[in-house]
């Protein structure tokens, strides 16, 4: 059975797993906050949205980093957590196949969700169709390095979540708006980057450029990657008596 | 569990040598009769061990972390204001004029520590009272002097003494550094001392509608990643949407949707307290006054003080 | 505590062949130790192995190796069984030794699970999965050739057939454990190690396993389990390890163990033609430590079971007293922890 084949067995079941019927609601009424935004401004606004910052507030800053924290940190971490990824450790399959699989479902969950959102919700908004197409490819791209990173943390500590949030909240959120230099570590700026390159707003915001973007997130897809599979290489289970 | 034979017992073919009598060994426990503490005390011993569970007291290495790395976090702009204010103050002329221009002051010392609280109330109220609905130990506590309504009451209260403890250190900081670094001590405390109720109001109101939440919402489920994560929703989405609101919409309705977000109406108490301008937009445009800000805050933590009393009259111990 | 060391005898197999029941030992020299066999000739080997948290040791430089059959490894929650098998399954790193399956380290070592199968205790099966499925996943991820064949292998194995297309959870408690032991067999391992296979089972269920693996045992297995219930290892293995707050205290034939301990004072049933007059010339020998006359015979206490078992025939003739029986009555498992523990 090829390396495809096995990674393929442990995506299907990751799939099973994240996309339980709690979660799946909770995180789509997570992505339905910025459609009903949008609606309400149709409805109840005068028409002039800055809909690009609407979709950075809301897509970008709240959706994309809050769904991939929760999908990366539990497709390995909850099986890490409650003994079960025990059933994946006991198998003759190198450590990178598994790490590779979550990072793929986590990645393929989190920017089909903040993908449909930032669709409709633009839509709604009366986002140009070029825009629409750039926030999209920002999102799979930010989905992917978000998933990676979390997923990697995941391995590394039961507290993945906290963990998550104070990068995002903190480091992306606070330190960014005081240590401007914070920006080119960023995995925000760098969505951010990608999406206006593909898609250039009226004023040039002060972020990162392109190659800064790519290769951020290049660097946190391979090292994430790298790291995640050789801590769980060296993976202990905790507990017992 | 000695296996002795005792004497005159009849040998069986599979090596028992029970005795035919029942009887119950004195191994030496102590029945107490003494005078019992009672209610109250158990509720302070609660309220108490709370606190210490926050910060991860007793706990071990890993458990403090999170607590002390964030109360750190926290007061590293306090530490930040003192050195400016001090060096400010060496400097004479031009210094006072950083000093009155210093971004930290008290009133904006919540604003720039808000994240870090956020933080800690979605990291640490999981830790509270996931674990006690999860290995079902409820019903331990509650065959104890502590009744239900008094555990509800020793956990949030607990739990707000610690916010209170996170928000006030940087604020104590602040306000020790100004006078110690005056000329005049005592006329610096002068200045200082009536700032002191906005200090400690403000403190009170976010670690009560704060601290509710995180509880409240934890104690609706005792996985720590949702609780975590569903804090942080609540507290974190609604000013977005708020904001939103108030940049999009023209209707007059949009003003209330501050209302719904935690942040925005204490940054309202905290605009209102030390009578500066609110440093939020939509508090701004929503023109609000302040009473409805105040009783916002007190209405939501009596509110979820009711939901909370009620999910622990009901749940299963 | 030395003595206990020397209980152990390194390298020697256990016995395949279910235990005898009589007492013939108390008559008869303890048998001599076997031989040391070449290492890594046995599927599972601790050498000097010891695991320790910070200041907490909760493995304490233990040694064994197995071979085929049956060992159950005992000992009270808490004494380090789990981490053992952690050990043993490549889960955990010994803080020191080696552990070795089959000759090669356990530790960061993927290739030992084609020939090893953890059960183990925490572990629970996905709900939502058939145990086809849920065998048929397992397969898949052992990159088995015949997936679907191994899973029905393993599933007639542990006798799921019938209820093999229902969701897991839909199964009892007992259909569980095997469902979870029929994911840990898909590869048809040699070596099999389970955690507390028997929790919350009820007797019917724990007879069934019982008699699962002793059948896989028989096939040339080496099968490695943990209990904390004296019945079920007393049952099953044919040789036991006793762990006790992280150090090995016995390991072999319980039995043998048993006997080995020369010094633990035993308690002996005699039926015998003339019991008062057989009690006179017993009591003034230094090996018994007491007598009493029951309306059902004698009951020796001995504190030295070697002297005695050779004392008892000569005084038994010079006394001209006929015996009709010799029975030992606290040789159950239970004795033998009891006092290895409280050493």
């Amino acid at each position: 059975m090829s390396a495809v084949s096995v990674i393929w067995t442990i995506a299907q079941a990751t799939f099973r797993a994240l996309l339980g019927r709690r979660r799946t609601i909770l995180m789509g009424l997570l992505a339905l906050v910025p459609v009903l935004v949008a609606l309400l401004s149709r409805v109840a606004g005068d028409g002039v949205a800055d809909d690009r910052a609407i979709l950075d507030l809301l897509i970008i800053r709240t959706v994309l980093p809050l769904t991939a924290l929760v999908f990366g940190t539990t497709a390995l971490g909850s099986e890490l957590d409650d003994g079960t990824g025990v059933a994946l450790l006991t198998k003759p399959i190198p450590r990178w196949h598994i790490v590779l699989a979550k990072i793929v479902v986590a990645g393929i969950v989190t920017a089909v969700f903040t993908a449909v959102s930032a669709v409709v919700t633009g839509i709604l908004l009366g986002t140009a169709g070029e825009t629409l197409v750039a926030y999209v490819v920002g999102v799979i791209v930010g989905a992917f390095a978000y998933a990676t990173a979390f997923v990697a943390v995941s391995v590394i500590t039961t507290r993945a979540l906290v963990v998550g949030l104070v990068y995002t909240l903190l480091w992306e959120g606070w330190l960014a708006g005081i240590l401007p230099g914070t920006k080119s570590l960023s995995l925000r700026e760098a969505t951010l980057g990608v999406i206006d390159a593909v898609s250039p707003p009226a004023v040039v915001r002060d972020g990162l450029d392109l190659q800064g973007s790519l290769t951020l997130i290049v660097v946190v897809l391979v090292a994430g990657s790298v790291l995640g599979a050789m801590r769980l290489a060296r993976y202990q289970v905790k507990g017992g008596d | 569990m000695t296996g002795d034979v005792p004497a005159g017992a009849a040998p069986t073919a599979n090596g028992g040598g029970a005795p035919s009598t029942g009887s119950i060994y004195d191994l030496g426990y102590r029945h107490y009769d003494g005078p019992r503490l009672g209610r109250r005390h158990a509720l302070v011993a609660l309220m108490t061990y709370t606190i210490r569970t926050t910060y991860g007291i007793g706990r071990g290495g890993r458990a403090k972390i999170i607590p002390f790395g964030l109360a750190a976090m926290g007061i590293v702009p306090a530490i930040v204001a003192v050195a400016i204010l001090a060096l400010a103050r060496q400097a004479g002329e031009a210094g006072q004029l950083l000093a009155e221009a210093s971004p930290l002051r008290y009133d904006s010392l919540y604003g720039a520590i808000a994240q870090i609280v956020f933080l800690f109330c979605a990291a640490q109220a999981p830790e509270l009272l996931g674990k006690d609905q999860r290995y079902h130990v409820l019903s331990l506590y509650f065959s104890r002097a502590l009744a239900r309504t008094d555990y509800v009451i020793a956990r949030v209260g607990g739990f707000a003494i610690a916010i209170l403890i996170l928000v006030l250190l940087p604020q104590a900081i602040v306000f020790l550094g100004r006078i110690l670094s005056a000329p005049d001590i005592v006329a610096e405390l002068g200045d200082n001392l009536p700032v002191l109720p906005a200090i400690i109001g403000q403190g009170l109101l976010t670690a009560g509608l704060l601290g509710a939440i995180a509880v409240t919402v934890s104690a609706f489920t005792p996985r720590r990643a949702y609780a975590t994560a569903a804090i942080i929703a609540v507290i974190v989405i609604p000013p977005v949407i708020a904001q939103i609101a108030e940049q999009v919409a023209r209707h007059d309705l949009a003003r209330w949707t501050v209302l719904a977000s935690a942040q925005d109406v204490l940054t309202a108490t905290n605009a209102w307290l030390f009578d500066v301008r609110p440093d939020s937009d939509p508090v701004r445009a929503a023109a609000l006054g302040p009473e409805i800000y105040f009783a916002t805050a007190i209405g939501a933590m009596v509110v979820l003080g009711a939901i909370l009393l009620r999910r622990y009259q009901r749940i299963s111990a | 505590m030395n003595e206990t060391h020397e209980t152990r005898q390194p390298g020697a197999a256990p016995m395949a062949s279910p235990p005898d029941t009589a007492a013939p030992g108390l008559l008869a020299p303890p048998a001599p130790p076997a031989p040391p066999a070449a290492p890594g000739a046995f599927g599972i080997q601790l050498d000097h192995a010891s695991r320790w948290y910070g200041n907490v040791v909760a493995v304490n430089d233990i040694s064994f190796s197995l071979g085929p059959g049956v060992t159950g490894l005992l000992g009270p929650n808490g004494a380090g069984k789990t981490t053992i098998l952690h050990m043993t399954a490549g889960l955990l790193a010994p803080s020191t030794g080696r552990v070795t399956i089959a000759g090669e380290i356990a530790w960061r070592n993927p290739s030992i699970y084609r020939r090893l199968g953890l059960v183990p205790e925490r572990e629970a099966v996905p709900g939502h999965l058939t145990g086809r499925q849920y065998a048929e996943f397992n397969a898949r991820l052992h990159r088995l050739p015949d997936p679907r064949a191994a899973a029905a292998r393993a599933l007639a194995t542990v006798d799921l057939e019938a209820a093999a297309d229902r969701t897991i959870g839909t199964y009892s408690k007992g259909m569980q454990q095997r469902a979870k032991i029929a994911g840990g067999l898909v590869h048809d391992p040699p070596i099999l190690l389970l955690d507390e296979p028997f929790n919350g089972m009820d007797p019917r269920q724990r007879l069934h396993m019982i008699d699962l693996l002793r059948a896989m045992a028989s096939e040339g297995r080496t099968i490695l389990f943990s209990s904390h219930i004296l019945e079920e290892v007393e049952r099953l293995a044919d040789s036991i390890l006793v762990i006790y707050a992280g150090r090995l205290a016995a390991w072999g034939d319980f039995r043998q163990i048993r006997r080995l301990m020369t010094d633990r004072p035993r308690t002996i049933a005699i039926h015998s033609a003339d019991d008062r007059k057989l009690a006179t010339v017993l009591m003034p020998d230094e090996s018994v430590a007491g007598v009493e006359l029951g309306p059902a015979g004698l009951i020796v206490r001995t504190g030295d079971g070697e002297r005695f078992a050779r004392l008892l025939p000569k005084a038994a003739r010079a006394a001209g007293v006929t015996i009709h029986e010799v029975l030992p009555i606290d040789e159950s498992l239970e004795r033998v922890f009891a006092y290895l523990v409280s050493r």
